[in-house]
């Protein structure tokens, strides 16, 4: 049966899915620390967006974005890899993996980057 | 006296048809019988044509991995009361391979998979008068290594192994890790070339199956850890 993979050796996307790993972890919980934390109060429309409309904050949600999806999509591939064992399933899932993805970044991308504060 | 009743997929090419489930009482006669000792009371008793490999009888030969009650395990060092269940124990032959016969599968594939990574001493220095010598740290690190078998119970357990029919398996990994390892050698890095490959270490997803499959207590999953640091080290 066909591999699907890149083709390479995957080398990349063993260690790739690591640091992704770590660098979610941290961002989470500086997510978590902002959110809960700081600014005191109630988690009110007027407390968060402010932060939401920041260009950093929207730098670091892009970030969290995009490890987020690669490390999904990665695990979901790998998932499909070993327990996908006809072939016309595993491109049809395969295809949905990346269809999907890419669909979660679109929709992600545009809302974060075009986050406005409304009074 | 108390019976066991063994339950063996049964397969004959000759015969035609589907791998069918049979089963067999196997009286238990004395205290600490092993599994390999109920297959050879229904061979020589009750019939004569079953057909399983098995020939040291002690853990050594490797011969004679089967599944048993869902895990892979050898015959011939398993007590029938550690597996039983409710007076039961489901045999069939290791998954993932080709079936011959029975409990008899094809190991030529894992085998071939065992020379491709180059499972001996490579040497470019000239062999001293003497032996090679090690020092007691040196041949420490080849313990847990050097032990395996190749009964093939690790690499049939894998699901990326079912999965992937050209990925080299945990048995193959392991053995290839042990002469990396070894500091006599010095071929790490031509088996390192090979094992760089999406069917080579990297297809190790750490499911951590053969782990638990493996009778010799070996861990192949932590001798692919060594090869993906390796692997690593000298990439990036
Ligand atoms: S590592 Fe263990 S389970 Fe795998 S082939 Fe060797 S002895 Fe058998």
């Amino acid at each position: 049966m066909g591999y699907l993979g890149p083709g390479r050796s995957g080398a990349f996307e063993w260690l790739f899915q690591r640091v992704s790993g770590v660098v979610l972890l941290v961002i989470l919980g500086l997510h978590f620390i902002l959110l809960h934390y700081t600014g005191g109060g109630p988690v009110t429309y007027e407390a968060v967006a402010p932060r939401l409309a920041d260009p950093y904050y929207k730098g670091l949600q892009l970030l969290f974005l995009v490890l987020g999806l690669y490390h999904a999509m990665n695990g979901i591939k790998l998932v499909i890899d070993d327990y996908v064992h006809r072939e016309g399933w595993r491109i049809l899932l395969t295809s949905l993996n990346w269809v999907v993805c890419l669909a979660f970044g679109l929709f992600g991308a545009v809302t974060v980057l075009t986050f406005q504060v409304r009074p | 006296m108390q019976s066991v009743t063994f339950t063996i997929l049964r397969y004959d090419p000759a015969g035609g048809g589907e791998p069918r489930y049979q089963d067999f009482q196997v009286n238990i006669t004395k205290p600490g019988m092993m599994v390999l000792d109920g297959l050879n009371q229904i061979r020589w008793e009750q019939d004569g044509t079953l057909a399983y490999r098995r020939s040291c009888r002690e853990g050594v030969c490797g011969s004679d991995g089967v599944n048993v009650n869902g895990a892979n395990m050898l015959t011939c060092v398993t007590h029938i009361e550690e597996v039983a269940r409710k007076g039961r124990v489901v045999i069939q032959p290791l998954p993932g391979l080709p079936l011959i016969k029975d409990l008899v599968v094809d190991l030529e594939d894992f085998l071939r998979k065992y020379f491709t990574v180059k499972p001996y001493l490579i040497t470019r220095a000239p062999a001293p008068d003497k032996e090679r010598l090690q020092s007691p740290a040196e041949r420490r690190r080849l313990d847990g290594l050097y032990e395996c078998i190749l009964c093939a119970c690790c690499s049939s357990s894998c699901p990326s192994y079912w999965a992937d029919p050209e990925y080299l398996g945990p048995s193959a990994l392991l053995n290839v890790w042990r002469f990396i390892d070894d500091s006599r050698d010095e071929g790490a890095q031509e088996r390192l070339d090979i094992l760089d490959d999406h069917h080579g270490a990297w297809r190790c997803h750490t499911i951590l199956n053969c782990v638990e499959a493996c009778p010799k207590g070996l861990n192949p999953t932590k001798a692919i850890t060594g090869i993906k640091t390796a692997l690593l080290k000298r990439k990036f």
